[in-house]
């Protein structure tokens, strides 16, 4: 759009015109312009300060992190010069070992004979319970069942008994947290019966033998024991009646165990 | 050597240049605003601008220019935060109004007839008839459209028109 006379007219007419500001006109604004360099400095001085309080908070947090870091190690090693896991471990072996003996001796055996005569009347029944505590020795419970044989024996003697219809029921149980099953009816025959007896035992226990070796393995599994199972079993087979030997073997193990635990906690640490 | 001075703060240098300029920029910030004395601390926060920014002064063009820009943008800048300027997007035809010679007319009648312009019309007017702005500069300026503007100056002059009859009127009567 072209300019026109009206715009060009008050362009000239106000072109030259002047006003002459108020005479404190210079001085509010020389109080301004002096306002102005404060102000940048009270400026600076906020940023500085924030600054400062920003640096502070860093160094705070890196303070207390690496306290915190610091703080760490020490429990670590704490953690590392307590012989409280060790302490903890021979407690816990310790408990296995008390617990194996006290359920190899807590085998609890409940035999139950009936004898029937030919008329299938029952003549008499024999009950045996065998629980054998810890301090009751194998020999003891060859002892009470060598007596219980002779009653049997007695039983016998006096009454024709058919041996076909002869029928043992024999019910064994067997403690669900034993560490070592060993088969309590197996155990029992073996010492009960005679030699002749004990030879089909024998082969009833070397067929069990493998189930036994198995077991002994998953429960020295169940303990992180890297020991042969064979071994444990050919020792209790041999020494069966052997009480230091039972004392010794669980002893050796024990320091050995020991010694293991505290190799593994040196080499963690 | 003035500026040089006026730019390391030299409160004299200053002094001085306001002096020199300030009542050609009162004129200009009184196109914008009706009462003197509002125009006057247009002024002053125009002319902190001024000495604050001084240094960025390159020298291109004339000083008198410079500060005449910072003048105008501070006025469109209160104006604008003020919500005084309400410019309206309306379809408009474009008529070259007939205008009549305003040699007769003193500055102050001019002035009357600008300050008697609602603000948006005003501001355009001042903006492209007497800074010599373009339409886009305008809109740019005003966060309007360009057609906007051309509206705002042609409505502008059509009222200055009929109020410059309407004075001479009220004058030929009074005499």
């Amino acid at each position: 759009m072209k300019k026109n006379n009206l715009d060009n007219n008050i362009k000239e007419k106000l072109a030259h015109r002047e006003i002459t500001p108020s005479v404190s006109a210079w001085e509010r604004l020389s109080v301004k312009l002096d306002e102005k360099p404060k102000q940048k400095k009270k400026g600076l001085f906020w940023y500085a300060s924030y600054a400062a309080s920003v640096l502070a908070l860093i160094s705070f947090g890196i303070y207390t992190f690496s306290n915190d870091s610091l703080e760490n190690l020490p429990k670590k090693e704490i953690l590392v010069n307590q012989e409280i896991d060790t302490v903890q471990i021979l407690n816990n072996i310790e408990e296995v070992f008390n617990e194996v003996i006290v359920e190899k001796a807590l085998v609890e055996t409940e035999t139950v004979k009936k004898i029937k005569n030919r008329d299938k009347k029952i003549i008499g029944i024999t009950k045996t319970k065998v629980i054998p505590t810890k301090e009751k020795s194998i020999q003891n419970i060859i002892i009470k069942n060598k007596e219980k044989t002779s009653v049997i024996e007695v039983v016998k003697n006096n009454l024709i008994i058919d041996p076909t219809e002869e029928e043992f029921k024999n019910k064994t149980f067997i403690k669900p947290n034993s560490r070592i099953k060993i088969n309590a009816q197996d155990l029992l025959f073996a010492v009960i019966n005679e030699p002749k007896e004990a030879g089909k035992v024998a082969v009833e226990i070397k067929m069990n033998r493998a189930d036994l070796l198995a077991a002994i393995k998953t429960e020295l599994n169940k303990s992180n024991l890297k020991v042969d199972p064979e071994t444990i079993l050919v020792a209790v087979e041999r020494s069966i009646n052997d009480d230091f030997f039972q004392n010794n073997f669980l002893k050796s193990l024990k320091d050995r165990v020991t010694n293991i635990a505290t190799a593994v906690a040196i080499r963690n640490n | 050597m003035l500026i040089k001075k006026a730019i390391q703060n030299n409160r004299e240098a200053q002094q001085q240049l306001f002096a020199k300029h300030s009542p050609k920029m009162l004129g200009v910030c009184r196109q914008y605003v009706k009462d003197l004395h509002h125009a006057e601390d247009l002024l002053l926060s125009g002319f902190l601008k001024v000495f604050t920014k001084l240094s960025t002064f390159k020298h291109e063009g004339s000083f008198e220019g410079w500060i005449r820009r910072i003048m105008v943008n501070t006025c469109i800048s209160y104006l604008r935060k003020k919500n005084l300027v309400t410019v309206s997007d309306e379809d408009f035809i474009f008529n070259d109004v007939a205008t009549e010679s305003l040699e007769n007319t003193s500055v102050t009648d001019i002035q009357k007839l600008i300050d008697s312009l609602p603000e948006g019309y005003k501001m355009v007017f001042n903006l492209y008839a007497i800074e010599g702005y373009k339409h886009s500069e305008i809109a740019i300026k005003l966060g309007v459209s360009e057609s906007t503007s051309k509206t705002q100056l042609f409505r502008a002059r059509k009222l200055l028109q009929e109020n410059y009859i309407k004075m001479n009127k009220t004058i030929h009567e009074k005499k």
